[in-house]
Formats: structure tokens, C-alpha cells, sequence
């Protein structure tokens, strides 16, 4: 593809693509850190939140270093895809009623 | 997208530093500058009021208390936040059901209370903290912008750690008569000596507006982030007021002595809040200064009428702390007056780091052919950012003009007593002619850098800066106000204001002997400074 | 007392490399020289993070962590400074010895040519 192209999707792929992964993850780690850490759910939340920076910066970083930008799409859809996975299956884990078992 | 790591880092370097060169060096400058917020309030407002330092004593708590009592014995919950050691003056405050009061009061040694006094009306050196987070775009989402700077200033940290080539070969290198390569070693030793002042800086800013940038799980999970925050927060407990029961009299001198207990002897009082102040059960909550603590909650007692420990609030947990920590790191509130400066320096290595980035930029393109739009940017580059420095300087000129117009206006007396500003009868208050003022300088220069020929506008913007800063100076050591008595008390944050503008007239005025003096005209810049070294305390310090 | 220590420290490190050495004592440095320079470095380094962090005068130790950080990159920007004034100092001064210092190696190097030059041609004869 040519270079303004690939350029372009590099730069999408930093600013919004980066951002919908954090936003992803900072679903995504919160039943992690419930069943994996035994945080409180305002804590997993918390948690999840500040490690979803990271995320963002990770996926900005890696949108200029992966050599081929058909690999990095079809990475940050992978991941997005498990991140999306991990939090279908716990949300009935963290719904409302689950609330006073939580917290 | 290069051929190697090494080589893409180096293209996001250069681009995401270009693009956000200018706000990220206007974000760096003035949260900078806001190291010393309460020092420059307090040096702004040295002229009309003359707040000295002092600790609280149980008498001065006592008549405090006598004040509010007098003001608002009804209150739901009286405050008084004691006067700092870095200028901020004393103030009181009460709270009702409907409303809520606060005022700056000083000491009077002929009534021996504590009168109200009026703080010239000014935003003081808040003006540089709030802008560099909002960017004075409050309503605006200036704090969105602001935390994408963060984001990009932490990716432009990383990438250039692979940018600098030979990291441990040319640590401690500094080339000096190469313009290039002087900037390129400056830029590469600030860098890397910054690298951790920056992540951390970066990072805590993005995470005390947790609530903002990433907040869809805080809404799945929650109402609202109020909801979260109080199950992570800790505070104390509602208490409420036994009806029908009159206040006891507060037994001061015993609850400083379960201060000292609890805390020693090397603490300052930040503030003592007393919730139902007028019923028996009155509850006393002292808190201390952050001390050497990096958590941005400082500790507290509550003790009753009689000094007796009340419950206190329970520890929070991992997750709040954290975050607690990156916050008070951010704000540094801990550090004493030695840290401050080298913290202040840290923050003016990483302004002028920004700058240098874009000055290199732009001087490894003059090799080449120079397109229009480089001429345009260097133009543009001298304009932003020491316009920034002439509109700090500009800033604080006004507040000098403001307190004199108001010292020559009424005497100190008069001060004491009126309740409202008597500035405010413009239609425009002093506030708004600052914040227009700032502003305006910042964008007459840019206009100005513009306009002028590029040699031509740089000596002028340098030249406005060291007069600017001079004149403050000056007015500073000639004022009645001013170092001499500021020498005589001791009193330290107007000393290191006034120490400040000298280091920045004395920067100001070499860099534009230095330009005046060079008369190649093949040279359109500034010769390189010779062993003037990036001082730690000099300010504004940017190519 | 800490920012000294740290600054002997970084300078010892500093010291320790080839070109920086070289700019201060006008001959290259020796290799056991260089070892004993880093390990004094390093040494003096750690001594200083710990005399930082085992002082119970101040708050937590990553108040003192962080604190020691600070001097660090201070101390760091110091030496930096320090480095090129002397650069610079030696520049000025050592500029007319480094001129004779250099027609002389000219000389030298001259004089190796036309040696090896008139060997070939010796050689070939």
C-alpha cells in the first residue's frame, strides 16, 4: 500500500485505535483483578482504569513499530476481541446484584 | 514502519514532539512557574498585605474561635486554615445549611483579634496552576486537551530514549561551539536527566483526572464516579448534633498537647474544621502539613471539646493510595524549600528540553533549502515561546501596577477594614485585565515575531523580556516592601520570587547582548551560549 | 552531605570514560585506572541511596527515594556543566600547545610516509 496510506492508518491507529483499547482493557482487567487479585470492585475499577493508560501508550508505541500495518490491525483486533470476551463473560459476575458480594 | 525499531521511534519522536511542542512547552512552563503559586500570591500581594508566618499558638486558636463565634455562631461547621510558610496568608471560614464564607484575616496586635483583612484582588500565582491543566478552556474540555499532551509527552519521552544514540557514550557530553550540536547535547543530557521527572509528572497527571479520560467502566459499573469515590475514599464519619445542648468550651491547650503526642514536634498546622462548633458534641479535626509524606492526603485528628481522641478515618486501601501518591508527587506539596527549587529546576530543564527539540528540528532544515513554512515556524517558535515569557513577565507587572495604584488609593487601615474591593468599581475587574493582559502580550509577540524579520523580532522579544523582568526587579529592591524588608523578616517566598526575576532579567539581558552583538548577517540565529550554564534556578530558559 | 557524595560519585563515573578523562588530564586513561574510577563511582553511588533511604529524620523512604533522585539529575546537570567549562577552558588555553602538538604528529606522520614510501620504492628497484 502506498506510504500515505499506511502512514494514515498508523496515526489512526495510534489516536483513536489506541483509546478504544484502553477503553476495551478498562473493562476487560476488571474481573481480572476481581478474580484474580480479590479487589473490591470500586478498587478493580480503579486498577483497571490506571493500567488502561499503559494500554493506550502501548498501542500508541507499537502503531509506528510493527513492521507490516496488516499485522498490527489484526493484533489490536485479536486483543480487542479477548478484552471484549473476558468482559461478556464476567459481566453477569459485576452486575447489580452481584454488588453486595463485591464489594 | 521504518526498517528498525530504533529508526520509527525516531520519526514518532520528531512528530509527535513537533506537533505538540508549543502546548506541551506552555503546559511545562507554567505548571513550572506554579511550583511557586503561593510564593508569587504572596509576592503579588507583599505590597498591600503584610502577612508574616507565624505559629498558631493555643491563644491564637482561642481567639480564632472567638471570631467565627462572633460571625456565625450557627454554623454547621466552622474552618480555620492557618497561615503557611510559603506566603499563603490565614483565612476563615464557616459553612450553613445554605451557605458558605470564607475570608483572609490577619492579626491585629491592637485588638488583639484576628480582623478581616482585603487581599488585593488578584489570581495570584493560581492563575499559572489552573491554566496549565485547563488551559483556561474550563468550560472547553481544556483539560482533555491537556491530558493528551501527557499522553504524548510520555510516548515522546520513551521514543526518545531510542532516539539518543550513543545513551551512555555521550552521557555527560556537552559540544560547544557547534550551535547543532550544543542543542542536540542539551537537549540529550536534559532528556535524559528529566526521563523520570517527566514519567512521573505525565503519568500522575493522567491519573488524577481518572474520572475523565477513560470513564465508560466507572458508568457501567457505578452511577457516577461520586459513588465509586466513596466506596474508595475514606473520611470521617456524619456525626450529628446533639439538640439542645450547649457548646463546651474548647480546651485548647490540651489538644495541642495530643497533637504533640501523636505527631511530635516537627509539624505545622495546615487547618482546624469543627463540625456543630455550638452543641456539646462539637468534633475538632486538626490536620497537619503533608510533611515528608508523598500521599496528597495529609494526616488528621479529631479530638472533642476537651481534647480527647475521637474515632478517626480508616486507612484506604491499595488502589486509592496510588493514586494518592502519583497526586502528591504531582503537586509536591512535601517539598521544603530546597526540594522546591530543585524540583522547580527539573521542570524548567524539561521546558526548555521541548523547546530545544523544535529548535533542532528547525536547524538541521536550514541546511537544507528553507521552505516558507520553516521560515513561518521559526518565527512562530521564537513568538510562543519567549512571548510566553514576556506574558509572565507582563502577568506580574500588572499586579505590581494594581497594588500600587491601591497603596497609593488608602492606607493600610483603610485596608483592614473595607469589605469589598475598592477596585472593582471598573467595569472590568482586576482579574480580567490580568488574564487579557497575558494574553495580549503572549499574542502581540507571536504578531510581532511575525511580522518582524526573524533577527529582528527575537531581539525585541528578548529585549522586552529583560526589561520586564528588570523593571520587576528593580521595583523590588527599591519598593518600601520589597527585598530590603522582605531580608528583614526572613520572609523567604518573597526572597525567592524576587531571586527568580533576577536570574531571569540577568538570562534575559545576556541572550540579547549576545544577539545584539553578533552582526553576521549570515548567522540569522543566536550564537551559542558559551559556558552560561543552564543555571538550576534560571527561568524561562528556552532556545 | 548527600548531594556531595553523589556529585564525587557522578563525577568518578564520568571520569571514568575515555573522552572525558582525556579532556581533563590530557592523556588517555589507563585500564586499571578506569576500573578503580567506575567502582568508585558505582560504590560511592550506592553509598549515597542508602545513607538516603536509612535516614530516619524525614518521611517514607520513597520520600527519600525520590529526593535522592533529584539530587541525582541535579548532580548529573552539574558535572555536565562542569565537564564543558573545562572543555572549554582547555580549548582556549591548550589552543596553541594542540597547534604545535599537531604539526608536530604532521611532521611525524610525514616523516612515516616518506619512509615507507621510499621502501617501495626501494622494493621495487
Amino acid at each position: 500500500m502506498n506510504i500515505k496510506l499506511d502512514l494514515g492508518l498508523r496515526i489512526f491507529s495510534a489516536t483513536a485505535i489506541a483509546y478504544g483499547m484502553a477503553v476495551v482493557f478498562s473493562f476487560a482487567l476488571v474481573p481480572i483483578f476481581l478474580l484474580g487479585f480479590s479487589s473490591v470492585i470500586s478498587d478493580a475499577v480503579y486498577f483497571s482504569i490506571m493500567l488502561s493508560y499503559v494500554v493506550c501508550f502501548a498501542v500508541a508505541i507499537a502503531s509506528f513499530s510493527v513492521t507490516s500495518v496488516k499485522r498490527l490491525y489484526l493484533s489490536l483486533f485479536i486483543a480487542a476481541s479477548i478484552g471484549l470476551t473476558i468482559h461478556a463473560a464476567f459481566v453477569s459476575l459485576c452486575s447489580p446484584s452481584h454488588f453486595i458480594i463485591c464489594s | 514502519m521504518k526498517p528498525t525499531f530504533r529508526k520509527s521511534m525516531i520519526w514518532l519522536h520528531t512528530y509527535a514532539g513537533l506537533f505538540f511542542a508549543w502546548l506541551l512547552f506552555a503546559i511545562f512552563l507554567t505548571g513550572t512557574l506554579s511550583y511557586y503559586n503561593t510564593e508569587i500570591s504572596h509576592w503579588m500581594r507583599a505590597q498591600v498585605n503584610t502577612n508574616q508566618h507565624v505559629e498558631p499558638s493555643a491563644n491564637d486558636i482561642q481567639r480564632a474561635l472567638h471570631t467565627l463565634s462572633q460571625r456565625a455562631p450557627e454554623a454547621v461547621q466552622w474552618g480555620i486554615d492557618f497561615a503557611d510558610d510559603r506566603g499563603g496568608p490565614m483565612r476563615l471560614r464557616y459553612r450553613t445549611e445554605e451557605e458558605r464564607h470564607s475570608w483572609t484575616v490577619v492579626a491585629s496586635p491592637e485588638t488583639g483579634t484576628f480582623v478581616e483583612t482585603n487581599p488585593l484582588e488578584t489570581r495570584g500565582g493560581d492563575f499559572f496552576r489552573t491554566f496549565h491543566y485547563t488551559l483556561s478552556l474550563r468550560d472547553f474540555g481544556g483539560r482533555y486537551l491537556t491530558g493528551i499532551a501527557a499522553m504524548v509527552m510520555l510516548i515522546g519521552v520513551f521514543s526518545g530514549i531510542y532516539t539518543h544514540r550513543r545513551f551512555f557514550q555521550d552521557f555527560f557530553t556537552l559540544r560547544g561551539p557547534d550551535k547543532l550540536k550544543y542543542l542536540k547535547d542539551l537537549h540529550a543530557v536534559f532528556g535524559v536527566v528529566t526521563i523520570p521527572f517527566c514519567f512521573v509528572i505525565c503519568f500522575s497527571a493522567l491519573l488524577i483526572y481518572i474520572s475523565m479520560y477513560v470513564p465508560f467502566s466507572i458508568h457501567h459499573y457505578f452511577d457516577s464516579y461520586r459513588q465509586l469515590d466513596s466506596q474508595v475514599s475514606t473520611r470521617y464519619s456524619r456525626i450529628e448534633p446533639q439538640d439542645d445542648s450547649l457548646a463546651k468550651p474548647a480546651n485548647i491547650p490540651n489538644m495541642l498537647a495530643q497533637l504533640n503526642a501523636q505527631w511530635g514536634s516537627g509539624y505545622r498546622l495546615d487547618s482546624l474544621s469543627i463540625d456543630y462548633p455550638h452543641r456539646e458534641n462539637a468534633r475538632y479535626i486538626f490536620t497537619r502539613d503533608k510533611g515528608k509524606y508523598l500521599s496528597n492526603k495529609s494526616e488528621s485528628i479529631a479530638l472533642n471539646h476537651a481534647g480527647e481522641r475521637l474515632e478517626s478515618m480508616p486507612k484506604e486501601r491499595l488502589a486509592r493510595n496510588i493514586r494518592r501518591i502519583f497526586y502528591g508527587l504531582h503537586e509536591a506539596h512535601f517539598a521544603e524549600p530546597v526540594l522546591r527549587a530543585v524540583l522547580f529546576s527539573l521542570g524548567m530543564m524539561s521546558s526548555v528540553l521541548i523547546a530545544s527539540g523544535v529548535s533542532i528540528w528547525l536547524n538541521k532544515r536550514q541546511g537544507k533549502t528553507q521552505a516558507k513554512k520553516d521560515k513561518w515556524i521559526t518565527k512562530l517558535h521564537v513568538g510562543v515561546t519567549y512571548g510566553l515569557c514576556l506574558a509572565v513577565a507582563g502577568y506580574m507587572l500588572c499586579s505590581r501596577f494594581v497594588s500600587w495604584q491601591v497603596a497609593k488609593g488608602g492606607s493600610s487601615a483603610a485596608m483592614h477594614t473595607e469589605p469589598a474591593a475598592s477596585m472593582n468599581t471598573n467595569a472590568m475587574s482586576v482579574m480580567d485585565i490580568e488574564l487579557s493582559l497575558f494574553f495580549g502580550i503572549w499574542l502581540a509577540s507571536v504578531i510581532a515575531c511575525i511580522v518582524l524579520a526573524n533577527h529582528l523580532g527575537k531581539r525585541l522579544v528578548f529585549l522586552a523580556c529583560a526589561l520586564a523582568f528588570s523593571a520587576l526587579f528593580m521595583q523590588d529592591l527599591l519598593a518600601k516592601h520589597g527585598v530590603l524588608l522582605a531580608l528583614q523578616r526572613g520572609d523567604l517566598a518573597y526572597l525567592t520570587i524576587s531571586l527568580l526575576l533576577f536570574l531571569s532579567a540577568a538570562y534575559f539581558a545576556v541572550r540579547f547582548y549576545r544577539l545584539a552583538i553578533n552582526k553576521t548577517g549570515a548567522q540569522e540565529n543566536d550564537t551559542p551560549r558559551r559556558g552560561n550554564k543552564p543555571q538550576r534556578k534560571h527561568v524561562e530558559e528556552s532556545h | 552531605m548527600l548531594f556531595l557524595l553523589l556529585l564525587s560519585s557522578v563525577a568518578c563515573l564520568s571520569l571514568a570514560m575515555n573522552k572525558h578523562y582525556k579532556a581533563c588530564f590530557n592523556r588517555a586513561i589507563s585500564a586499571p585506572k578506569e576500573r578503580v574510577l567506575r567502582l568508585l563511582g558505582w560504590g560511592l553511588m550506592l553509598v549515597s541511596l542508602g545513607m538516603a533511604l536509612v535516614q530516619q529524620r524525614g518521611g517514607s523512604m520513597g520520600f527519600q527515594f525520590m529526593q535522592w533522585c533529584c539530587l541525582l539529575s541535579v548532580a548529573i546537570v552539574l558535572q555536565v556543566w562542569l565537564l564543558n567549562r573545562v572543555q572549554q577552558h582547555k580549548t582556549q588555553h591548550g589552543h596553541k600547545a594542540n597547534n604545535l602538538k599537531k604539526a608536530n604528529t604532521r611532521k611525524k606522520v610525514n616523516n612515516i610516509k616518506e619512509a615507507r614510501n621510499s621502501k617501495k620504492t626501494l622494493a621495487k628497484n
